[in-house]
Parts: C-alpha cells; sequence; structure tokens
C-alpha cells in the first residue's frame, strides 16, 4: 500500500494538532509500530509530492497536520 | 485525496480518516483509489523524499522516531545524488524506515554532535524532541549502493536497540515540563472561520482558540503571544 500512492504529509496548514472526534495529543499513546520497523514514506514538501505523483500516476493523500503541539517538537 | 495532477478532488478534506475516506475503511477506499490511477512508471524509481530545512527534518525523525539519512553534499553533486539514491530510498529494506533530507553547507553541524569536515551521507540519531542529534554513521558520497544500504540497516538496528519508544501523552507532558520549545513557520492556532487569520478566544490571549482547551485554553493562559526561549 505505501508505494501505491503518493503521499504526501504536508507540515503546514492546520495547528494545534485537535483532531475532530480523534484524541488530542495529550491523550496520545506509542506507536502501533515498533522502532525501526517500516512504515509510510511520506513526502515532506509539496513539490516533491506532485512531481513523484505525476511520475507514477498515482494518487495523492494529502495530510495537513501541525510540526508540534503546543510548542513542543518531536510530536507529530 | 488528489488526483495525481495535484489539482482534482478525489474526496472532501477533512479531519478524520473516516470523514474522508468513509466508515467502510481506510484501507479498503485506498484500495479502490489506487486502483483508479495504477502506477505508470516503476517504483522503484520514485523521487528521494525531501524537507523544506534540516531544522524541520530533526523534528519529523524525532516524532516519527526514524533515523535521519542527510545527503550533505556540494551543490553541483546534489542532483546527480538524487537520482542515484533513488534506488537505496526505495529498496524494501529502507522504504518507510527513514527520512531523508539534501542539504549543502555546513549550518546543520551545529544542532549535530560528532560531526565531521568532510560532506556525505549522514545517518543521524535525532534528539527526543528533534531539536539536536548525534552522528551514528558516515558514507562518503561515492559510495555504493549496497553499501549506504547495509550501514543504513545496521544505524537502523543500533537506532532500535537504544532507543525508548515514545507515548506521545507522556513526551507532550515531559516538554512542557521543561519548557521545550520550538518555533514553527505557522502560527500556533486555527483558522476555523477561514478569514486568513488564526481564530483568538477571549480577546488575544494565546496562540489560539480550541473552545476552551488544548493551546488557546488552559495551557495557553500563561504563556502568552510570544515564543518560549529554546533551552
Amino acid at each position: 500500500m505505501i508505494r501505491r500512492f503518493a503521499l504526501v504529509f504536508c507540515l503546514a496548514a492546520l495547528s494545534g494538532c485537535v483532531m475532530a472526534q480523534g484524541p488530542r495529543p495529550s491523550n496520545l499513546g506509542a506507536s502501533n509500530l515498533d522502532l525501526g520497523e517500516s512504515g509510510i514514506q511520506w513526502y515532506t514538501t509539496w513539490e516533491s509530492a506532485e512531481t513523484e505523483a505525476k511520475r507514477s500516476g498515482r494518487a495523492i493523500m494529502f495530510v495537513a497536520a501541525a510540526t508540534q503541539c503546543h510548542g513542543v517538537s518531536g510530536v507529530f | 485525496m488528489l488526483a495525481p495532477d495535484g489539482q482534482e478532488w478525489l474526496s472532501r478534506a477533512s479531519r478524520g480518516p473516516q470523514q474522508v475516506l468513509g466508515r467502510s475503511g481506510a484501507t479498503q477506499a485506498l484500495s479502490r483509489y489506487a486502483l483508479m490511477y495504477p502506477a505508470k512508471a516503476d517504483t522503484k524509481d520514485a523521487l528521494v523524499q525531501d524537507f523544506h530545512s534540516f531544522r524541520q527534518a530533526l523534528n519529523v525523525a524525532s516524532a516519527d522516531q526514524r533515523v535521519l539519512v542527510l545527503i550533505n553534499a556540494p551543490a553541483n553533486q546534489e542532483s546527480k545524488l538524487r537520482e542515484s539514491l533513488r534506488s537505496v530510498a526505495n529498496a524494501e529494506a529502507v522504504i518507510g524506515r527513514f527520512h531523508f533530507d539534501f542539504e549543502q553547507g555546513t549550518q546543520w553541524k551545529s544542532k549535530i554532535t560528532g560531526t565531521r569536515n568532510e560532506p556525505g551521507i549522514v545517518l543521524i540519531h535525532p534528539g527526543e524532541f528533534g531539536l539536536k542529534g548525534k552522528v551514528l554513521k558516515q558514507l562518503p558520497l561515492t559510495a555504493g549502493s549496497e553499501q549506504i544500504i547495509a550501514t543504513m540497516q545496521q544505524a537502523n538496528a543500533q537506532f532500535a536497540a537504544t532507543t525508548e519508544k515514545k507515548v506521545y501523552s507522556q513526551h507532550v507532558a515531559k516538554g512542557s515540563r521543561e519548557g521545550i520549545y520550538f518555533e514553527g513557520a505557522v502560527p500556533y492556532g486555527e483558522d476555523r472561520d477561514g478569514d486568513g487569520e488564526i481564530d483568538r478566544r477571549g480577546g488575544d490571549r494565546g496562540r489560539g482558540g480550541f473552545g476552551g482547551r488544548g493551546a488557546g485554553g488552559r495551557d495557553a493562559g500563561g504563556r502568552g503571544a510570544g515564543p518560549r526561549p529554546t533551552p
């Protein structure tokens, strides 16, 4: 699945890390993924994601999120 | 969800996967989109990821708890490396396990320990809060794909064996206690009314409101609108 889309995680737009109908950062546990295991290979700039989507013909799942919560980095 | 041209919307935009992909399951919905747009080029030649800045790369690598692969090359070698590293970044042993960033110059070294003078492919263990890091391995820019992949696997194993998995709620609480602060490119808060400005609740008190909790509520009260110094 991870190779079927041009995935872009845009570090912009929505700030504050609140997800409607979802947990707040202060309620989040640990990732289900073990350290070192393979997860999603995101594209982290719009330009690179768009270029890759056009090259490969794959759809884009665009995710916008904040880089941090409450100013604490290393969260998202 | 967007079509490959980056313009056509395939779904509405919303905050939760269920709202965008439906309640029948995200995987099923994504599979449908994948069938609509099958790859027309070899995914093993996919572009190598990059970030807008090293600072952001370090932060995201810390958040995802992955080793950061920094390609620190002179300008005249970078485009060639972006091509040659495609086979590395898309290798089965690598994909989804690392973040990649291309940086020229030496400014990134101020945040990292164990650096060398010469350019290279630098495997970095990001710090807990993504504000600093340390070099795990460094390879010359002339290293072959097999050598790079093998070294990355070693670094990944070392990272996984020596790093504590984050519990994000505890991470946020610890960061708040220790005064950790990351100045993002986007102002804190939300623009829910779409007027182009961060919404304020009860006047200009903090970084924006979320209905009584979060950055605009309880936590924002004592912080004010300005950034705190990074320790």
